[in-house]
């Protein structure tokens, strides 16, 4: 491990960065394996596709930082976040082993943000919620929220269907509806009108909260002309 | 001029100065709390205004009913937007303003002898107002609604003997949603259930006026208040003028039940996070803490949605509805009441009333519960435990804990009922320096 452990010390100290299988023995291989087959620990790696690597290290889901938290929490953003390199960097080492199953999605944010809702509709909006609020999924899981997913990691998580979600392939998905889902949740996440995020309220519930609190403003109103034509007494 | 030549015509033709004289001398009684019921008339008032220019755009068959209230829900709609943001915040508020109204005459005892029935005019409001609210929640068609309707008809299904064919007739078909289930909501929503509102309301306040309004002032003798004329008239106009304020700013700054992004509803589609307008809510969370299992009464199922879903809201309905007389029971106090009590002076309702709101609270936070665990990152099971303890620990505990408070609150307050009074009496002594005056009991 120390071996190991080495020269990514020394890359961190001269500002390079260390290569994919260094990255893989140190962050990864105590709980895959070290031929990536998976361990007690953690499932095996191979062919589960580079889209599924990218979703768990761009989301900072993985590497964890302690393990319990990942398996048992799929949405905390609970792992070491690593820099943008060095997933690359491992990606690329892992590409040969992963390979098989979805692949790395491009996508770019799509425009037509009715046909992004319908999608968002019919296949999303059951778990995560309108406006990407998330919620809980049968009795002891949730789907997060998408407030802060970036559309690489919203391309990711369809095509590789994370934890309790669904794979959605090509079939599903062509690659311009999933652009267009894609800019469907960053309009979201904008709150504009219309877009999905109610932009001031976020739910029946909530609506009759802000209902009851006019009430209160009503009551300070009467109260404010009836305690100072009375002065205050209470009889 | 005019007033006096129009009040003189229609002296001349039906006798009426004498009438309209009494009626703008009658003296009412005043305190802040009094007006929570004019709030609920006012949105009342705004909910038919506006309603009668929505069944103007709005298009009540089930095809159509979705595509109307988004071209409605559009803010570059010349009027229908505003219109309709002020039906729907009038229509939270107004059940909102009802149940305060109802908590004070509640905890004040304005429902003793001899206002009982108004008591239960006001109950029966309450219920057709939250009924009306729920039919006008679901007009749309929308996503959200479509839920709720689906989960009304399941409920209604689960009815003994008769829930099938209750079902049936309502949504008009086999299935849900049956083809006259939109023609049929609406025409509760616009006819039916408004009119029994406005009927009872008519009652309401004519019990009010002919009974007489109860009063703080303890002067069982007299009403001490204010004259209608001009006194009461200008204060409650100035209360529907903040009424109509209120709604204005919440029309214009908070967009409700955006039915664009729940989108049309489609049977197969069923959401994260779906709960009906607050006033609801506490069924949908009946519903999620509810038991599961199913009961076979001589080999009829009775499906584990009927006990949440029905047994607790009649229940709990009709406990509210015959509490004046429960009340009288329980504390032998049947005689006729025109002056209000402090909220302190009987522990027993204080704890009843505090118990009541607990649960009611609880089970309305109970209908996100998906929400709460997601974003607390419990287990819904976790969370949906937590809640049917303190169901039943919380009320316990909160209505004991109010009832002690209530009940040491009174033992501070002299006998005799009223609390001392503001204006001290200052009696010059033989010594020249001056001596308060012993407050007269009662």
């Amino acid at each position: 491990m120390l071996i190991f452990a080495l020269p990514v010390l020394l890359a961190a100290v001269l500002g390079a960065t260390p290569s994919g299988a260094e990255l893989y023995a140190q962050k990864c291989a105590s709980c895959h394996g070290a031929q990536q087959w998976g361990s007690p620990d953690g499932p095996s790696l191979r062919r589960v596709g580079l889209a599924d690597v990218d979703f768990y290290l761009s989301t900072g889901r993985m590497p964890a930082a302690v393990p319990w938290i990942e398996v048992e929490h799929r949405d905390e953003r609970a792992g070491q976040q690593l820099p943008l390199a060095q997933i690359r960097a491992l990606e690329a080492y892992l590409a040969p082993v992963v390979a098989g199953g979805p692949a790395l999605p491009q996508v770019v944010a799509g425009r037509n943000a009715d046909r992004g809702r319908e999608l968002y509709a019919v296949n999303c909006q059951q778990c995560h919620g309108v406006g990407g609020t998330g919620g809980s999924i049968g009795r002891a899981d949730w789907a997060p929220a998408l407030h802060a997913a970036t559309i690489d990691e919203v391309a990711d998580a369809v095509r590789a269907g994370p934890g309790e979600m669904p794979r959605f392939g090509e079939q599903q998905f062509s690659q311009s509806e999933l652009d267009d889902l894609a800019g469907y949740v960053l309009l979201m996440q904008s709150g504009q009108p219309g877009s999905g995020i109610p932009s001031s309220s976020t739910g029946p519930v909530p609506e009759g909260a802000l209902g009851y609190l006019a009430i209160v403003v009503l009551i300070a109103f009467v109260f404010g002309f009836w305690r100072r034509e009375s002065g205050g007494r209470s009889g | 001029m005019i007033v006096r030549r129009t009040a003189a015509w229609l002296d001349e033709r039906f006798g009426s100065n004498a009438l309209l004289h009494a009626a703008l001398k009658k003296i009412y009684p005043d305190h802040w709390s009094f007006y929570l019921g004019e709030f609920a008339l006012y949105f009342f008032m705004v909910l038919v205004a506006t309603g009668v220019w929505l069944t103007f755009a709005f298009d009540a068959s089930s095809e159509n009913a979705y595509v109307s209230v988004l071209a409605l829900a559009d803010r570059h709609h010349p009027i229908g937007y505003v219109i309709r943001q002020i039906h729907h915040w009038a229509a939270v508020c107004f059940v909102a303003a009802i149940l305060v109204h109802m908590g004070r005459i509640f905890f004040t005892g304005a429902f003793r002898r001899p206002r009982e029935l108004n008591w239960m005019v006001g109950l029966c409001m309450l219920a057709l107002a939250s009924f009306t609210g729920f039919t006008g929640y679901s007009l749309p068609n929308d996503g959200l609604s479509g839920t709720g309707l689906r989960i009304a008809y399941s409920v209604a299904l689960s009815i003994p003997l008769i829930g099938r064919w209750a079902a049936n007739v309502f949504v008009g078909g086999d299935d849900f949603p049956g083809a006259q289930l939109t023609t049929h909501l609406y025409t509760l929503h616009v006819y039916f259930l408004p009119v029994a509102i406005g009927a009872l309301l008519g009652l309401h306040l004519f019990l009010v006026i002919y009974q007489k309004h109860t009063q703080f002032v303890p002067d069982p003798e007299h009403v001490v208040g204010r004259r209608f004329w001009p006194d009461y008239a200008l204060r409650t106009l100035a209360a529907l003028g903040a009424t109509l304020a209120v709604l204005a700013l919440l029309a214009t700054f908070f967009e409700i039940n955006p039915v664009a992004d729940y989108g049309p509803y489609r049977t197969w589609i069923v959401m994260n996070g779906a709960v009906p307008d607050w006033y609801a809510a506490f069924l949908e969370g009946a519903l999620r803490l509810g038991p599961s299992t199913e009961l076979r009464i001589a080999g009829h199922p009775i499906p584990p949605v009927f006990w949440p879903g029905l047994v607790l809201p009649t229940v709990t309905f009709l406990f509210l509805l015959l509490w004046p007389i429960i009340e009288a029971r329980l504390t032998g106090d049947r005689a006729a009441h025109d002056v209000l009590e402090p909220p302190s002076r009987v522990p027993l309702r204080v704890g009843v009333g505090a118990a009541l709101i607990f649960d009611g609270l609880l089970l309305t936070i109970a209908a996100g519960d998906d929400q709460t665990a997601a974003t607390l990152h419990v287990r819904l099971d976790t969370l949906v435990w937590a809640y049917r303890i303190l169901l039943f620990a919380g009320p316990l505990l909160v209505g004991v804990l109010a009832a002690r408070i209530a009940a040491e609150m009174r033992a501070r307050v002299p006998a005799g009922g009223a609390p001392p009074p503001d204006v001290v009496m200052l009696v010059r002594n033989d010594r020249g320096g001056y001596d308060e005056e012993e407050p007269q009991a009662g």
